[in-house]
This record gives structure tokens, C-alpha cells and sequence, in this order.
């Protein structure tokens, strides 16, 4: 810890550079000629040298000591040597801006390169390195959406031990934090509901009741809920939406998140006659996301028994027209209406053209 | 004592009932006994109480004073002395102006002092050799021991913020800068303070892991010349990553390009490896330094190996245990007597056995109640085996290590609707365990050589345990001789309550499989894992090793 120590004895700089700059003063006032400016000017530049070549300063150092030299002739070697022997620094001003890059750079093609050359997630977990296989965990624990899960399930078959290891703790960490945000909405519900005695005590009941059932059904869609909890689970979400439901603030809500509950409980029919009822009332903003997960809903009521992942894998939701959505399937068994034709409300699946769904029904039934 | 061990490092004698001169052996643990209870407790405590004739130091290498509480075993007579040390100090108040004033005080007075220090400090050379170089041998570990740099030179030296700057530079360029600089101090300053701990002296040092106990008893072998021998239960190095891995408190998302949500192209964070090298640095200069290293299974020794410890001086000793009960009987029982019958169509008629009055199958957990330990798949499994069979599962364990994890694991038996047949019933002595289980099962993510299958076999009952450690060749057979004897369990993967399930639903029914596996348990305890065994290997090992001290003393 002696890198002060040479300061002190490289007196001889700071003395050269104040005479040289002494000499361009005396030449100024002594010797009124043309040349005497442009030649007062090199001394002072001459007043740089001594400095720059004081190897015992580190460059932060030797830069603050040249700033001070160059704009205050004469006096400036007195203030840089002063403020280097009693300045409080904390490090190098040029390696800080020297690092200022690797705090954020920007992307480059290395970067991209990397991109394209990685392998797929399944294969880098299988066969990357433990610290990329641990990268990706990682990654997908903090995604935590319903591909992250399926991706995590599947490394717990992996026949590597360690990996299927990683996967196993990841899971557990996922249904901790799920176990541990549900006891949370549990207790906010709870004491929302003891604390009912006005209209606005209400309020705050439906608004923990659709926390705690958004959570549930966020869950359950992705795969995190203990599976054989799901119906339990599922119950439960059935009870805090009724409760949500109370305030109309809620009732968009309340009705996206209800159909994905069913959808996420495997009871599409559930989450048709759910989304039936709530679209004639829906706002133009949940319309949409309605509309969508109908389109799921119907598709998941057939269950295509001749049909396999890879004809799913191709389905896309067509453009949907009001006109052409077939009745709502409760209205439909309410009120008796035959069933709709093919053409009318079917879904196409990869090339092929999917009946309705009460036709599609009866020859699953084969009825 | 060093000054600076005086201020951050709380030393135990004073709690010391009496001080031998110099015990035999030095036993450094960390984070485990006297104060937790578990399976490296219960080892260290076995290895104490077999050796009377030795006396013994226990050094306690701890998180910060007053995160242990008191301690869960009664010392053994021949523990002269109980030491500790901790890695952190106690967390203090913020300080306030007049605080903060006097700190930058002190700064300053400290800085002034750096100054005028006449020579680099070698303890940060070896750092710097450690985390740049990537060295771990002994030159690392003689600076190390030089113990020439005190934490407020650490925190506060120009040096010391210059070897920042270059483990940013050539280390971890990719980390933000600030978020290195706390990491650089979290990483090096409990190292310091074990530097700065007093040496104990003993005639030879037994560091039951590596990590910090590995290298404080690294540090005062090299600094006392008396030898050193290394046990690894689980593989430190590999046990911390695991740890990393989950870490919150490394931050991923700063540096280079913005995290990709992608999978694909993970960036690896440049911290959680600068923490990674760290633990595997500190288990290589305790490799170094030993004299013997000792493991439990042939997996852990191939790990070892590939963290840089001669195989030359790897040992294996398996974990030991008493024979308690006499061995099962020569024929199996005639009856499915303890075989479940949920209802009387069951296979077991079908397959034409003569059922008595069915008992429920009496399966029991035995560990502490922590995530680890993976209880949420054994209250799953059981909850699928309970669909095919009577159990009667018993979680047999402490449980306030992690309370909020038992809370856990008792909402989800609640939630399940298992609470008459799954029970949390604490902790209890061996002998009222196993006599009164027909099975023990084992969920756990990750296990050295766990004694519980052990003493599982011991009173002949089968495992059934997931694949991690040595389970697998506990239960299959470690060597051709072992593997004659057959399975004496069911190994199952990790988190997979199914199988775990089935597990336990084809042991309630196949009484013969569940007597023979349990036979050839205590078959096996018999032949391979018995305490007197163990107690005389390492008897030997210290024999040697204190001879060895003596000799070089002389």
C-alpha cells in the first residue's frame, strides 16, 4: 500500500514543469517580439512533459495532474501536487470509463451468432455444460409460464441424475412460491371477509377473492398446482370468482379468468357456457380474449379422438365473424336446437375441416 | 489473538467447561454439530463416542453469533474443548450521522495506516492467485496463512480495491461493477475472519467437510505442521452450486444484453461463477493439504477426483451403524399378516395367498422436515399409495429447522384428506422407530450416505429411496460380493411421487419381496456397513496420523 509514497519524491517534475512555464512568463514580459507568444506557448506545452512521464501516478491520476498543469500555468504543478497528496480518491477515473462498456453493451453479432448457434433448450439441458443446463433452469424458473413447467417435467425423466436433480428443486421452488402467495390471498381473503360491514369492506373482499382465484387459475394453466389438489383447487377458485363476481367492476375479469379456470381443469364445456353468458355483457376490450378462448373451449369440447398432437400443433384460430359463431352451446341445450350444422361454427385443424360442436359430440358418443 | 479477530470472530473458550493442553484431535464442522441435529450430527457424535481413548476439540464453524441455538447433544467426556467461529458478524443498526461520521473517521485513519505498510500484503497475492490465476495449492495456502491483511483493509485499501478491478477485468467482465464490489466483499471477507481465528492446537486436524472448515483446518495444519485428514459426506463444492443455482440475491438480469426470455441461449451469470470457483478453490486447498481424504460411496469419490483431489489419498469409508435387532427370520412369513387389504377382492386373493386380518403397512420418513428432504413427494406418494392400499405413513423427524416448510407439508396432508393416515410424529430415539415401521422411505433431492437406510437395515426393514448419492448402490450393491446379496429396496428417481407410489403399493402387497429385501438389508449391514468397522478405520486413520505428527516432531 506504498503507491503514495512516490509523489513525494518526484518533486523534480512538478518543479520542471512550474520553471518551464516561468520561462514562457519571463520570455512574455521580458522580450516584447513577434516570436516570443508562439514560443511562450511551446514552454508551456514543455511544462506537460515532466508530468506525463511520472510513472509512480496512476493515468486518473496523471490526467487530473496534466488538467491542472495545462490550464493553470505556473501554479497549476503546485495545485495538482496538493490535490493528489490530500485528495480523497477511490479509484482510477480512466479504468472506471475503460469498464463503462461492460456495463451495458449493445448487441453485437457475436451476440447473435451465439444466438443462432445455441442448441435447442431441450438439448443444451441434456447436454450443455451443468452451468448452461443451470442457466436454463434458471431462466424457466423465473418464466414460470406453462412451456417453462412442461420444459422443467421433462428434465425430471432426464436419465442424467443431476439434471433430473436441478429439475426436481426448480419445480419445488415454483409450487413453494405458488404455496407461499396462495396462504397470502387466503389471509387477505379472510380478512376481507370478517371485516364485511359496509359496501366498500365488500369491494376489497371481491378484490382478494379474484386475486386469490386469478393465482389458482394461473396454477392450474400452467401446471404448477399439485395435481392432486387440482380439483380441490379448482373448487375453491369456483367460490372466490362467485365472490369476485359481486362487484360488476370485476365481472371482465371474473369471466376470463372463470373460463380459464375450467379450461385449465379440463372442463371446456364449463368454460363455454361461461364465456356464453358473459359475452352479450362483455366490454369491447375483454371481447377479444372472450371470443378467443371460445375458440379453445370449442376445440377442446371435441376432443378429436382421430386426430393426433400434430394436427393441434397446426391449428389456428380463423378469423371469427359474429355472424358465423354458432349459438351458444347452453342456449342450444336450453332451448332444444338441433345441432348445429358442420359448416356452421366449425374450426379448421391443420386441413382438416372440424364439425361443430354438438355434431362432433355425437360421434364421439357415437350416439 | 489478532486484533482484528478479536473484533470480528467470537472464539469460545471462555464457554469451555475445561481446556485440554493440546487435544488429540481438532474436529472442524461447519454449520452442524453440537447445534443441528441431522445426519452429519449424528456421525460426528459417533466418531466422539467411539473413541474414548482420544480426546477431542470441536471447532464450529458458524453463519453470524446467535444464528445456532443450544446445542442438541450433550458432549461426550472426551470433548475437552468447544470452539467458534463465525463468518459473519451479527447484523448491526444503521448508523446515524454521528455514526457515520466516525466511521469515515476511522476510514480515513485506516487508509493513512495502509499507507505506510511497507510491503504488498501476501494474503492478497494468494486471493488474487485463487480467483484470477485459478490456483489452490500450497503457495495460496502459505500466503493465506501469512494472515497479513485485516478486514479494514480489505474494505478499505487501495490494494485491495485494485484486485477488485482486476477480477473485474479478467474474471467477470460481463458483471455490473457495483454488484461485484458487495460480492467481492461477501466472498472474501469471511474468509479473512477465519484467517484471523486463533489457531488451536491439536496433535491432528479432521475437518468433516471442506468449505470454510476445510480451510481453517487447511490453514492451522500448514501453520502447526500437525496433519490433516479431509471427510466429505456430501461433495461441498457440488452442494453449494446446487444452492447457487436458486440463489436470489445474485442478480442475472444486469450486464450485456438484456436477459433473453428465450431458453436457448443462456448467458451464465459471471457472479454466481465467481461464487462457483470460490467453493471449488476453498475444497481444493483442503484436498491439497490433507493427508487423507476420506468419502463415503464410489460416486462421491469420482466427483472429488474431478474437483481436483488426488485419488491417491481418497479413502472410502462407509458410514457405520449398530446392529440393533437379530437378524429377520431364516423363512419368510406364510401370510400377507401385514399385507394391506383395502377391501377383499384385493390381489392378493386373486393371486390365491391366504389373507390374515390385514394390519395397515407402517411406512415411515425418518429425516428433519426441510426442503431438501423433499417431504411434499412422500405425502404424495403416499397419497397415491393410500388410493391402492392401507398405509399408516409417520413422518419421524424434527421439524422446526424450517417451520414455514412444515407448515407447508402439513396444509398439503390436510388439504389431501390423508390426516388420519399421514402423522407428523417428531423426532424419537432409533430404537422406537424401526421396530415399529414395516418400511422406510427416503424422498429426499440430495444425500451423502444417509444412516437412516442404514439403521433401516440394520433392524431388517427395506428402503424404498430416490436415486441421489449412494442410495442406489446401498440398495443394489456396491461391489460384485454386495450385489450377490440382491436388492434390499426400491430406488426410485427423484420427485416422482408415482413411483414412489408404486413403490410402497408393491411392498404392501409382496410381503415375501418386503421380507427378502428387508434380509438382504441386514445381510448387507451385517457384511458392509457396520459401526465397529467404521470406528476401526478411523481409529487407525488417527492413529497413524498422530504417529505421524509425533515422528516429525521428534
Amino acid at each position: 500500500m506504498d503507491d503514495r509514497g512516490p509523489h513525494r519524491h518526484a518533486v523534480a517534475a512538478w518543479i520542471a514543469a512550474s520553471l518551464a512555464d516561468l520561462v514562457g512568463l519571463a520570455l512574455l514580459v521580458g522580450v516584447q517580439e513577434p516570436w516570443t507568444l508562439p514560443v511562450a506557448g511551446a514552454c508551456h506545452l514543455v511544462a506537460l512533459l515532466p508530468v506525463a512521464f511520472v510513472r509512480s501516478l496512476s493515468r486518473s491520476e496523471k490526467t487530473l495532474a496534466l488538467s491542472f498543469v495545462f490550464a493553470l500555468p505556473i501554479v497549476g504543478a503546485l495545485l495538482a501536487v496538493l490535490a493528489l497528496e490530500h485528495g480523497e480518491g477511490e479509484g482510477s477515473l480512466i479504468s472506471d470509463l475503460a469498464m463503462a462498456p461492460a456495463l451495458a453493451p449493445e448487441p453485437v453479432a457475436g451476440d447473435f451468432g451465439r444466438l443462432a448457434a445455441a442448441l435447442p433448450s431441450c438439448e443444451a439441458l441434456s447436454a450443455g455444460t451443468v452451468e448452461e443446463r443451470r442457466a436454463i433452469i434458471a431462466t424457466l424458473v423465473r418464466r414460470a409460464d406453462a412451456e417453462a413447467v412442461a420444459l422443467l417435467r421433462w428434465a425430471l425423466g432426464a436419465s442424467d441424475p443431476d439434471l433430473a436433480v436441478d429439475a426436481a428443486l426448480a419445480l419445488e421452488e415454483l409450487t413453494a412460491s405458488f404455496d407461499a402467495r396462495l396462504a397470502a390471498c387466503r389471509e387477505a381473503l379472510a380478512a376481507a371477509r370478517a371485516g364485511v360491514s359496509a359496501p366498500a369492506d365488500g369491494m376489497a373482499a371481491a378484490e382478494a377473492a379474484l386475486a386469490a382465484s386469478e393465482l389458482i387459475t394461473h396454477a392450474i394453466d400452467v401446471g404448477v398446482a399439485d395435481p392432486a389438489l387440482v380439483h380441490a383447487l379448482a373448487s375453491e377458485a369456483r367460490e372466490d370468482y362467485a365472490l369476485a363476481a359481486a362487484d360488476p367492476a370485476h365481472a371482465d375479469a371474473v369471466a376470463i379468468g372463470r373460463s380459464q379456470l375450467e379450461l385449465g381443469a379440463l372442463r371446456p364445456d364449463t368454460a363455454l357456457a361461461c364465456i356464453d353468458a358473459a359475452l352479450p355483457a362483455a366490454s369491447p376490450d375483454a371481447r377479444p380474449t372472450l371470443l378467443s378462448l371460445r375458440e379453445e373451449a370449442l376445440l377442446a369440447s371435441h376432443a378429436l379422438p382421430w386426430e393426433g398432437p400434430s394436427a393441434l400443433a397446426s391449428y389456428h384460430v380463423r378469423a371469427h365473424s359474429q355472424a358465423r359463431r354458432p349459438p351458444p352451446l347452453t342456449a342450444r341445450r336450453r332451448l332444444g336446437v338441433p345441432p348445429v350444422p358442420a359448416a356452421s361454427g366449425s374450426i379448421r385443424v391443420g386441413p382438416v375441416q372440424v364439425p361443430g360442436a354438438a355434431a362432433t359430440r355425437k360421434v364421439r358418443h357415437g350416439r | 489473538m489478532a486484533a482484528d479477530g478479536a473484533v470480528y470472530a467470537s472464539f469460545g473458550l471462555a464457554d469451555d467447561p475445561q481446556v485440554a493442553d493440546r487435544p488429540d484431535v481438532c474436529l472442524l464442522v461447519e454449520g452442524t454439530y453440537p447445534f443441528v441435529s441431522g445426519g452429519v450430527s449424528s456421525w460426528v457424535h459417533d466418531v466422539i463416542c467411539g473413541h474414548p481413548e482420544l480426546t477431542f476439540a470441536v471447532l464450529y464453524v458458524g453463519s453470524y453469533p446467535g444464528a445456532h441455538g443450544e446445542p442438541r447433544y450433550t458432549l461426550p467426556s472426551n470433548v475437552v474443548a468447544l470452539h467458534r467461529v463465525f463468518c459473519q458478524e451479527a447484523a448491526l443498526a444503521p448508523l446515524d450521522g454521528a455514526g457515520r461520521a466516525s466511521l469515515r473517521e476511522q476510514i480515513r485513519s485506516v487508509r493513512t495506516a495502509i499507507d505506510a505498510r511497507p510491503s504488498a500484503s501476501r494474503v492478497l497475492a494468494g486471493l488474487q492467485r485463487m480467483h484470477v490465476e485459478g490456483e489452490a495449492g500450497t503457495d495460496v495456502l502459505a500466503a493465506l496463512a501469512s494472515n497479513d491483511l485485516s478486514l479494514p483493509e480489505l474494505m478499505h485499501g487501495r490494494s485491495s480495491f485494485q484486485l477488485l478491478t482486476t477480477i473485474a477485468e479478467r474474471v467477470a467482465p460481463d458483471a455490473p461493477f457495483l454488484d461485484l464490489f458487495w460480492h467481492y466483499r461477501a466472498i472474501f471477507a469471511p474468509v479473512l475472519r477465519l484467517l484471523a481465528a486463533p489457531t488451536v492446537d491439536a496433535r491432528c486436524y479432521h475437518a468433516v467437510a471442506t468449505g470454510y472448515a476445510g480451510l481453517l483446518a487447511a490453514l492451522w495444519s500448514h501453520r502447526t505442521g500437525r496433519p490433516l485428514m479431509v471427510t466429505e459426506h456430501g461433495i461441498y463444492a457440488r452442494e453449494r452450486d446446487m444452492e447457487l443455482a436458486r440463489a436470489d440475491w445474485i442478480r442475472d438480469d444486469a450486464g450485456g444484453v438484456s436477459e433473453p426470455r428465450s431458453t436457448w441461449a443462456p448467458r451464465v451469470s459471471p457472479l454466481r461463477r465467481l461464487w462457483s470457483s470460490f467453493f471449488r478453490a476453498l475444497s481444493r486447498i483442503a484436498y491439497v493439504q490433507a493427508r487423507h481424504i476420506i468419502t463415503l460411496s464410489d460416486a462421491n469419490r469420482v466427483k472429488q477426483i474431478a474437483d481436483g483431489a488426488p485419488p491417491e489419498k481418497i479413502e472410502i469409508v462407509p458410514n457405520g451403524v449398530a446392529l440393533a435387532a437379530p437378524p429377520p427370520a431364516a423363512e419368510p412369513p406364510p401370510t400377507t399378516a401385514t399385507s394391506p387389504a383395502p377391501a377383499p377382492e384385493q390381489p392378493e386373493r386373486e393371486r390365491g395367498v391366504v389373507a390374515l386380518p390385514a394390519r395397515r403397512l407402517r411406512v415411515g420418513f425418518v429425516g428433519r422436515v426441510v426442503p431438501i428432504k423433499d417431504l411434499v413427494t412422500f405425502v404424495r406418494a403416499c397419497d397415491i399409495a393410500l388410493n391402492s392400499v392401507d398405509v399408516d405413513a409417520r413422518v419421524i423427524g424434527p421439524t422446526e429447522e424450517d417451520p414455514g416448510y412444515a407448515a407447508r407439508c402439513r396444509q398439503l396432508v390436510a388439504r389431501l384428506g390423508r390426516s388420519n393416515s399421514i402423522q407428523f410424529v417428531g423426532p424419537m430415539p432409533p430404537a422406537r422407530i424401526y421396530g415399529d415401521l414395516d418400511l422406510v422411505v427416503l424422498t429426499s433431492f440430495s444425500e451423502g450416505q444417509p444412516l437412516v437406510i442404514l439403521e433401516a437395515y440394520a433392524w431388517g426393514l427395506p428402503v424404498v429411496a430416490t436415486d441421489v448419492g449412494a442410495c442406489r448402490e446401498m440398495i443394489e450393491g456396491r461391489s460384485d460380493e454386495d450385489r450377490r446379496i440382491g436388492p434390499s429396496g426400491i430406488v426410485t428417481r427423484v420427485a416422482a411421487p408415482k413411483e414412489t407410489g408404486a413403490a410402497i403399493v408393491r411392498l404392501a402387497r409382496d410381503v415375501r419381496l418386503r421380507w427378502r429385501m428387508g434380509a438382504a438389508g441386514h445381510e448387507r449391514v451385517t457384511a458392509f456397513y457396520q459401526r465397529k468397522d467404521m470406528l476401526a478405520r478411523y481409529r487407525a486413520l488417527y492413529t497413524s496420523l498422530i504417529a505421524g505428527a509425533e515422528g516429525k516432531r521428534t
